[in-house]
């Protein structure tokens, strides 16, 4: 199954919210949404799951027309609600039946959930009743229910603890190997560089990459290297190499230098510079960015 | 339609679980049970007065003295009305003596047969002594002045009490029998549209507030979400009408031999079937017109306190159907009654009191029905476009005004 968002805008009141949004994403794999806040990734969502109708731009399935109620789709919305005074499984399965499972199937699925998610002893409570963080696990429980064929959770892991967030994890993982279609939105880098496949980073409601992760990765990295010198500071390197060696650009982070090589400078010619200064290399490495660095390198503050 | 049932079986269930609504019905309940016994407790705890010193003035002899200043009015005049065993005091000092030291309540010093003075200790809210004493004098006078004149007292009693018989055949409606019945229901579709619309907006908005808005359009279209919650909402309250209605009949069953006639005659001679009928069509279509109203306002608030002020309006609208309905109650046949029950917002109690106090045309009922149920369709429709636009606004307080021009504006490709 494949679910493709083309050339998506969106208004209100005249203000232009999303500007030609396109991704795809394919069953079997998860694609991480990325954005700071305010960029576009909730209203992208909501107009997936029709709660905004999209101004220009179409959703397709399989090359047709997507309607989110013609599918199993889990939703987990950015604005997390259920009904406070209501008893969790009752409302659990309300949900699931409206979403058109049988009852008894929808119990059944309500009743695994909550017993993944270690809440069985509180199926009769009241969801008022429970802690913050528990009554996420509720929420989540009631996107993944009737076994989704595709899942969309904006932000699902805030709010929980690392013991929860390792559970949620794991149900993501077991989910796109279970070959569904996994969206979801975080700003937790480490989580989306876990298991997502694809990326899509969108800034002021338009996409600035999107594409497989590892690939961008590659190619942000191919001119780039990581060096290490074992008798200098990384200032000290840097004074140094601004000072002596041409065609090169200079970034740092907390451990070394990162150099970019410019005008089709190679590999080999930094390395006999770096000789010929009589520098002690101790790492000469490829640079591979992690995703916050993208994330910043992207839409970090100058970009705003 | 299917999750329509959903919906409404959802809600239905949330109402009734409630421990408000519970714990209300039931006070609701015992208050009605206990008013319809108070015949019962009246004959039981406070039977009539069958003190045999009592006579038919209502006077307990024993407890009166009397003191004559003239020969013109004597003891004996008065055996005919209080028995001979008064207590007669040779003047007024022994008289006033006895009524302060408590060996009688009250003492009357008579001058003659037009004039008199009552002594009382203490007088109570319903003292009928000095009353009593003054319808004697005045049949005492009346009587000499017919024997004076030569005329028989007792065939001027005979001739005022003459029975005549009469019988009132109503072809139209006895708004007299009629009233009570009337006011009874009036006052439970007041209840009905007050509560339970207040309970709908509630509903509404606290899915907003809770945020649990966006997982339910998510889930089923807003349409089946708004009608089953007003549906649900309204048997809710027709229901607990029933167990309130089924307490008052009950008690009135188990007391019925207390109730005095006029009490019987009011509450059940205007019951007919067709009355029934008319009622219950124009209260169910009307409380569905105001509940869909209610809801409406209810999705265009963000926050549960919210609620009160926007619905304002529309209890202000009901008020003045009741107004309407309250006036209709001594006026039927009034033109404002009459426009009244065309109009679909006031309709819901003005036709109803027209159809139970006067004879209304059926044509009349058709047309007031037909537009009724024209609004409440157009009201559905629209409460289901504004709980969808609603949806939409997080955080927003939208009013009435704006979200029309949201939901009638051609740019607004949302709805």
């Amino acid at each position: 199954m494949i679910l493709e968002v083309k050339n998506i805008n969106k208004s209100f009141s005249g203000k232009q919210i999303l500007h030609d949004i396109s991704f795809s994403i394919t069953s079997g794999k998860a694609m991480g949404f990325l954005g700071r806040n305010g960029a576009g990734k909730t209203t992208t969502i909501r107009t997936l799951m029709d709660v905004f109708k999209a101004d220009s731009g179409e959703f397709l399935i399989d090359g047709k027309p997507f309607n989110p109620k013609h599918f199993r789709v889990g939703y987990l919305p950015e604005e997390r609600g259920l009904y406070g005074k209501e008893k969790i499984l009752h409302q659990l399965v309300y949900f699931a039946t409206l979403r058109g499972a049988d009852p008894k199937d929808a119990k059944a699925s309500a009743e695994y959930w909550l017993e993944r998610f270690g809440l069985a002893y509180a199926k009769n409570h009241k969801l008022e009743t429970l802690s913050k963080g528990n009554q996420q696990k509720v929420q989540i429980a009631q996107a993944l229910l009737n076994n989704p064929e595709i899942i969309i959770l904006d932000e699902p892991f805030s709010g929980l603890d690392p013991v929860n967030a390792q559970v949620l994890k794991d149900v993501i993982v077991e989910s796109i190997e279970g070959g569904k279609l996994v969206i979801f939105s975080s700003h937790q880098m480490n989580y989306v560089e876990e298991f997502c496949d694809e990326i899509t980073l969108i800034d002021q409601g338009k996409i600035v990459l999107y594409g497989n992760l590892k690939e961008i990765k590659r190619n942000l990295g191919q001119k780039r290297l990581r060096l290490i010198a074992s008798k200098l500071s990384n200032d000290e390197l840097r004074s140094l190499l601004q000072a002596k060696i041409k065609d090169i650009a200079i970034d740092q982070d907390a451990h070394s230098l990162i150099i970019e090589l410019l005008n089709q400078k190679t590999k080999a010619e930094l390395l006999g510079d770096l000789l010929k200064q009589e520098i002690e290399i101790e790492a000469f490495t490829s640079y591979e960015p992690s995703l916050n660095d993208i994330f910043v390198r992207e839409v970090g503050e100058e970009h705003a | 339609m299917h999750n329509v049932m959903k919906v409404f079986c959802f809600e239905l269930n949330s109402i009734l679980n409630k421990k408000t609504v519970r714990v209300t019905t039931l006070i609701m309940c015992i208050v009605i049970f206990i008013v319809t016994c108070i015949p019962t407790i009246i004959a039981v705890f406070f039977p009539e007065d069958t003190d045999p010193s009592q006579n038919e003035m209502g006077l307990n002899v024993e407890d009166l003295g009397f003191t004559f200043l003239s020969d013109s009015l004597q003891s004996s005049d008065l055996v005919v009305y209080l028995g001979d065993e008064l207590k007669v005091y040779p003047n007024e000092e022994s008289l006033r003596k006895d009524v302060t030291d408590g060996v009688i309540t009250t003492g009357f010093v008579i001058e003659d047969e037009l004039s008199f003075t009552s002594i009382l200790q203490n007088k109570d809210l319903y003292g009928i002594s000095t009353q009593a004493m003054t319808s004697i004098l005045q049949r005492i006078h009346r009587d000499r002045s017919f024997l004076e004149a030569g005329i028989d007292p007792n065939l001027i009693d005979r001739l005022s009490n003459q029975v005549v018989t009469a019988k009132e055949v109503v072809l139209g409606k006895d708004a007299q029998s009629n009233f009570l019945f009337t006011y009874i229901l009036m006052l439970a579709v007041y209840m009905l549209v007050i509560m339970y619309g207040s309970f709908v907006s509630t509903s509404v908005a606290r899915e907003k507030d809770s945020r649990t808005m966006e997982i339910l359009i998510t889930s089923t279209n807003p349409g089946a979400l708004i009608v089953g919650k007003v549906f649900a909402n309204a048997l809710g309250g027709l229901f607990q009408l029933s167990l309130l209605l089924l307490s008052g009949v009950l008690g009135y069953f188990l007391n019925q031999t207390y109730y005095p006639d006029f009490i019987r005659d009011m509450l059940f001679n205007g019951l007919s079937w067709d009355a029934i009928a008319t009622f219950a069509l124009f209260t169910s279509v009307g409380y569905l017109l105001y509940l869909f109203l209610y809801a409406s306002l209810g999705s265009l608030v963000s926050k549960v306190e919210d609620v009160g002020s926007a619905v304002t309006p529309i209890t202000m609208l009901f008020m003045v159907a009741y107004g309407i309905a309250i006036f209709g109650m001594n006026a039927p046949t009034n033109l404002v009654v009459r426009i009244g029950s065309f109009v679909p917002f006031t309709a819901i109690l003005a036709m109803p009191i027209r159809y139970f106090l006067t004879a209304v045309p059926i044509l009349e009922i058709l047309i007031s029905m037909s537009l009724m149920v024209i609004t409440t369709i157009f009201l559905a429709l629209l409460s289901i476009k504004i709980y969808r636009l609603g949806s939409l606004s997080y955080g927003n307080k939208l009013s009435l005004t704006s979200a029309m021009k949201l939901i009638f504006s051609k740019d607004n490709n949302d709805l």
